[in-house]
C-alpha cells in the first residue's frame, strides 16, 4: 500500500476549475503543470470517447489515468495486475469541505486528499477496499502514514469497454457514497486494451442442459411431484428384486460364456471400464458399485429397468451414510423406482430425480453409460471387466424373467400417454431439451456407424449410433467456446465413432481422442436408450426422427 | 382359495340352516422356478390370513343355496430390506352358490353326486394401499366378477358310510377388474378318503390337483403367473354336539410346475373351521 501510494504523484492530475485552484497554481511548478493543465482542459472539453469493444475481463490495457470531465480536478490512476487478479486504484481528490482560509500547506493545497484502493477483479468489474491515508511527510519515512487496516469503505470499479468505466464508491467511515463515470485522460492505451480484449477467450451462451428430464421446478404436493395413484406396486416388494451390492468382475473374458449379441451396459470412468450384462441386470435392476472419480473412490449406482429397457448411471451422494440404492418394489409408468437407503426417497429412474420424499426434485450427478452388445463393447474396450454371475443370489441368468415381453406389445403395468406410432418395444435413443423431445430408432440407424447432426429444441446435438453394432448416444455438439462442431462417422475404429469438421476424432463417450481438442468432452445430454412406449409415456411430446419414413 | 375350500360344506336336509366360519393362514414364501425350488436369499415372508363366513339353506333335500363372505389380511415382508412390511386388509370377494344334489346317500344308495353353480361378486375392498396402488396379489378382493362350476362325487364303502371316497372338481372363470387385470381361470380336482371313527370324530386325506392359466393384464399374459400344483390335503373333524362341529385342515405341496422363470408360491396352509347346523 505504501509503495502504491508513494508511486503516485499528485502533480500528475489537472486542477479543478474551482476557486481554490488558484492557490494550487501559486504553489506548484508552473513550468510542469502548465502543459498538463492545457492538456486536461482540452481533454475535459474533448473527452476520449470512441466506439470500443465490450470488455469481458479487465486487462492491463486499462492501466491509465482516468477522470470525469465534470469533476476534472480529481482523477484516478488504475493499474490492473492480471497475474494477481487484482486492481490497484489511486484517487486524487479534495477534502469534503474547503479548508479554512488561514490554513496553509507547505506542499500543495491543504484541501488536497488522496485515497487508495485494492481488490480482486472478476470479469469486467473489481470490488475494491478503499483506504484513506493519514499522516506522513513529503519524501520522508517518518512519521509513516497510517490507514485503517479494515478499510474505509468500498469501490466497485466497472468497465463497459476500453474507453469508459464507472467508479461507485461508498466510504462508510465518512458516510458518503456516489458514482463517477470515468474516461481516459489520453487514448494511448486503448489499442492495447482492445488487443487484449481480442485475446480473451470467447464467451458464449451455450445452453446448459436442463437439470432434469421434466420441468426443472415442478409443483410439489404432499412430498411428491407425481400422483401417488400413478405409482403401482410391482409385486416383489421393496428389495424383492435384490440389488447387487458387492459386484464381482472378471477380466477373463474368454470364459464368460456371454453371447456376443447379448446387450450390456458399458461404463468407462477414467481407467475403470466395466460391462454389466442385461441378463444379470434383468434379475437385479441395480448394481451399487464404486469407481475412481476425480481421483477418489466414489459410489455410483447403475440401474436398469427391464420393463422400460432403460439404463442410467448416477453418482451416490448421501454422505455420510448409506449411499446405496435398492428397488422400491413400486413402478411409475412401468418404470423402476429406486429408493435411497439413507433417506428413503423414491427416485423415478427415467426422470433421474427424486419424486417422493424429503428430497423430492433432487437430481443426482448423472454419468454417461453406453448400451450396446457384448461383442461391440468388447471390440471397443478389450480391456473391459465384465460383471460375473457371482451376485450372491440364486438366479437363472440364462433365462429372461418376463416371457415374450421384450418382443411383444405386452404391457404389464399401466402407463400414461400410450403412443403406438411405432412398436412399443422398439429401442430408441431419446433426448429431452426443454419442452422438446426426440427419439432415434436404433434399428433404423445405418448398419455401420451413422452420425446425425441435428437440433433439438435450442440445442445442437450429434447422434452417433449403429443398428448392427447396436448402440446410440447423443451429445451436445456446441462446445464451451461456442464452436458448433459438425460431425461425420468414422468406421472400423471403435471406440472412435466420429470426426468433427476441425479434424478431431471422438469416442463413443464423447471424448476427443485426437486432434487439437484431444481430451475435451462433449457435453452430456438428457438422453439414454429406452423402449418407445416408455419414452413417450414419460415424454409425450417426443417425435420420432425421420417419421414417417420417406418413400 | 378360501372361498373354494368352503363350498364343499353346506346344508343337506330340507329346511336345514348351516353356518360355518373358517380361518386359513396361507404362507406363500416358496420360490420356485418351473418344478425346481430356488433358495430365496431375500428372506421373503408373504402370508395371507383369510376368514370366511358362510350360510347355507337347504330348500329341499336336493336343492340348497349358499352365500359366503370373506375378510382378508395380506402381509409381505422382505427380510433383506430395510423397508418394513407391507400389509393390507379388508373384505374380500363374496360368493353365491346354488347346489343341486341329484343323488345322495340313502340306505339304498352309496353314491352321492352334487352339482353347483356360483357367482363370485367383488363386494370387498380393492385398490387398497397407503398412497400407492398395491399389487393384485395384495388386494383383499380380486375386484372382478367370476363364475364357478362345481361338482362332487362320493362313494361310501359301507352302508354306515364311515369310509368314503370323495372326489370334487370345480372351475372358476375370473373376470377383469377395473385395473384391467384378470386372474387366471382355475381348475381344481381332488380325490381322497374320509373315515369316521365313532360318531364324533372323522379324518380325511386327499390329493388335490390345481391348475391356473396365466393372469392377464391389458389382454396380455402376465409372466410368472399360473401353473400346476399337486397338494396333500389332510383334515380332521370333531362333532362337539350333533349340531356343532369343529375341524382343521392343511395343504402341503407335493409337486408343482409353474409358468415362467420364477414364482413365489404356497409353502403351506392350514385352516380351522367351526360349523353349526340347525
Amino acid at each position: 500500500m505504501t509503495f502504491i501510494s508513494g508511486s503516485i504523484s499528485s502533480s500528475y492530475f489537472p486542477v479543478k476549475t474551482r476557486t481554490r485552484s488558484v492557490n494550487f497554481l501559486k504553489t506548484c511548478c508552473v513550468s510542469f503543470l502548465l502543459p498538463v493543465l492545457i492538456v486536461f482542459f482540452f481533454l475535459a472539453s474533448h473527452p476520449v470517447k470512441a466506439e470500443s469493444q465490450e470488455i469481458g475481463q479487465l486487462n492491463p490495457g486499462l492501466n491509465d489515468a482516468w477522470f470525469a470531465p465534470e469533476t476534472s480536478g480529481q482523477g484516478f490512476f488504475i493499474t490492473v495486475f492480471p497475474n494477481l487478479g487484482t486492481v490497484a486504484l489511486a484517487w486524487f481528490t479534495y477534502d469534503t469541505e474547503l479548508p479554512a482560509g488561514e490554513l496553509q500547506a507547505n506542499l500543495g493545497d491543504p484541501g488536497h486528499r488522496w485515497l487508495t484502493a485494492t481488490g480482486p477483479f472478476v470479469g469486467n468489474s473489481a470490488n475494491l477496499t478503499v483506504f484513506v491515508s493519514r499522516g506522513g511527510l513529503f519524501d520522508s519515512p517518518e512519521p509513516a502514514p497510517t490507514t485503517d487496516p479494515a478499510g474505509d469503505g468500498t469501490i466497485l470499479l466497472e468497465f463497459a469497454d476500453c474507453t469508459a468505466g464507472m467508479v461507485s464508491y461508498e466510504i462508510t467511515s465518512l458516510g458518503i457514497s456516489g458514482q463517477i463515470p470515468i474516461q481516459r485522460v489520453a487514448p494511448g492505451n486503448i489499442p492495447l486494451c482492445e488487443a487484449l480484449v481480442d485475446q480473451e477467450p470467447k464467451t458464449c451462451s451455450r445452453p446448459e442442459p436442463d437439470k432434469s428430464h421434466g420441468p426443472d421446478n415442478p409443483p410439489i404436493f404432499n412430498e411428491t411431484i407425481i400422483s401417488r395413484r400413478d405409482i403401482v406396486d410391482g409385486g416383489p416388494g421393496p428389495d424383492g428384486i435384490p440389488a447387487v451390492e458387492s459386484p464381482i468382475f472378471t477380466s477373463n473374458l474368454g470364459s464368460t460364456g456371454l453371447d456376443l449379441s447379448e446387450l450390456v451396459v458399458g461404463v468407462k470412468i477414467g481407467d475403470d471400464i466395466r460391462a454389466y450384462p442385461h441378463n444379470i441386470l434383468n434379475w437385479h435392476e441395480i448394481v451399487n458399485d464404486q469407481y475412481t472419480i476425480d481421483g477418489s473412490l466414489e459410489r455410483a449406482s447403475l440401474s436398469y429397468c427391464p420393463l422400460t429397457g432403460s439404463a442410467v448411471l448416477w453418482k451416490s451422494f448421501m454422505e455420510p451414510g448409506d449411499e446405496t440404492f435398492g428397488t422400491s418394489g413400486v413402478l411409475y409408468n412401468s418404470n423402476l423406482i429406486l429408493y435411497d437407503r439413507e433417506r428413503r426417497n423414491f427416485w423415478a429412474q427415467m426422470l433421474e430425480q427424486a419424486v417422493v420424499g424429503d428430497d423430492v426434485t433432487r437430481i443426482p450427478d448423472r454419468l454417461q453409460a453406453v448400451e450396446t452388445t457384448w461383442g461391440t463393447w468388447k471390440t471397443m474396450y478389450p480391456e473391459t471387466l465384465l460383471l460375473t454371475e457371482q451376485t450372491g443370489f440364486s438366479r437363472d441368468y440364462t433365462a429372461y424373467p418376463y416371457g415374450d415381453y421384450i418382443t411383444s406389445s405386452t404391457l404389464l403395468f399401466p402407463v400414461k400417454n400410450v403412443n403406438t406410432t411405432i412398436h412399443r418395444k422398439v429401442r430408441v435413443v431419446g433426448i429431452n431439451v426443454g419442452d422438446s423431445s426426440k427419439v432415434y430408432q436404433i434399428k433404423d440407424l445405418a448398419s455401420n456407424v451413422e452420425v446425425i447432426n441435428d437440433t433439438v429444441g435450442d440445442m445442437q446435438v450429434v447422434v452417433a449410433g449403429s443398428s448392427q453394432l447396436n448402440f446410440g448416444v447423443i451429445y451436445n455438439r456446441e462446445m464451451e467456446d461456442c464452436t458448433v462442431l459438425d460431425f461425420e462417422a468414422v468406421q472400423n475404429k471403435l471406440p472412435v465413432v466420429m470426426r468433427d469438421n476441425e479434424g478431431n476424432e471422438w469416442d463413443v463417450f464423447g471424448v476427443a481422442v485426437s486432434g487439437a481438442r484431444a481430451g475435451q468432452q462433449l457435453q452430456k445430454t438428457n438422453s439414454y436408450i429406452a423402449y418407445w412406449f416408455a419414452w413417450t409415456a414419460f415424454f409425450p411430446q417426443a417425435v420420432v426422427h425421420n417419421w414417417p419414413p420417406g418413400p | 382359495m378360501p372361498l373354494l375350500a368352503s363350498i364343499n360344506t353346506s346344508a343337506k336336509e330340507k329346511g336345514q340352516f348351516f353356518i360355518s366360519y373358517s380361518a386359513e393362514n396361507h404362507q406363500i414364501s416358496d420360490l420356485v422356478s418351473g418344478k425346481k425350488d430356488v433358495p430365496d436369499e431375500t428372506d421373503r415372508d408373504r402370508h395371507s390370513f383369510s376368514q370366511v363366513l358362510s350360510a347355507s339353506y337347504a330348500i329341499t333335500d336336493r336343492w340348497s343355496v349358499s352365500a359366503l363372505v370373506s375378510y382378508v389380511n395380506h402381509s409381505r415382508d422382505i427380510g433383506l430390506s430395510i423397508i418394513g412390511k407391507t400389509t393390507s386388509s379388508g373384505f374380500g370377494d363374496s360368493l353365491a352358490l346354488v347346489r343341486y344334489t341329484p343323488l345322495f346317500f340313502t340306505p339304498f344308495s352309496r353314491h352321492e353326486v352334487s352339482l353347483g353353480l356360483g357367482m363370485r361378486v367383488p363386494t370387498g375392498d380393492d385398490d387398497f394401499g397407503s398412497g400407492f396402488v398395491l399389487s393384485e396379489d395384495m388386494q383383499p378382493s380380486t375386484g372382478a366378477y367370476g363364475g364357478i362350476l362345481w361338482t362332487s362325487y362320493s362313494y361310501a364303502f359301507n352302508q354306515a358310510g364311515t369310509l368314503q371316497l370323495n372326489t370334487s372338481a370345480n372351475y372358476t372363470y375370473n373376470g377383469e377388474n377395473d385395473r384391467e387385470y384378470q386372474f387366471g381361470h382355475e381348475f381344481n380336482f381332488a380325490v381322497g378318503l374320509g373315515h369316521s371313527v365313532g360318531t364324533r370324530f372323522g379324518y380325511s386325506a386327499a390329493v388335490r390337483y390345481r391348475t391356473t392359466q396365466n393372469d392377464r393384464r391389458f389382454g396380455f399374459d402376465v409372466p410368472n403367473t399360473g401353473g400346476e400344483w399337486v397338494e396333500f390335503v389332510p383334515a380332521v373333524a370333531y362333532a362337539i354336539t350333533d349340531k356343532f362341529n369343529i375341524g382343521a385342515s392343511g395343504r402341503i405341496p407335493i409337486a408343482r410346475n409353474l409358468n415362467g422363470t420364477l414364482q413365489f408360491t404356497t409353502s403351506y396352509a392350514y385352516a380351522l373351521s367351526l360349523s353349526y347346523a340347525f
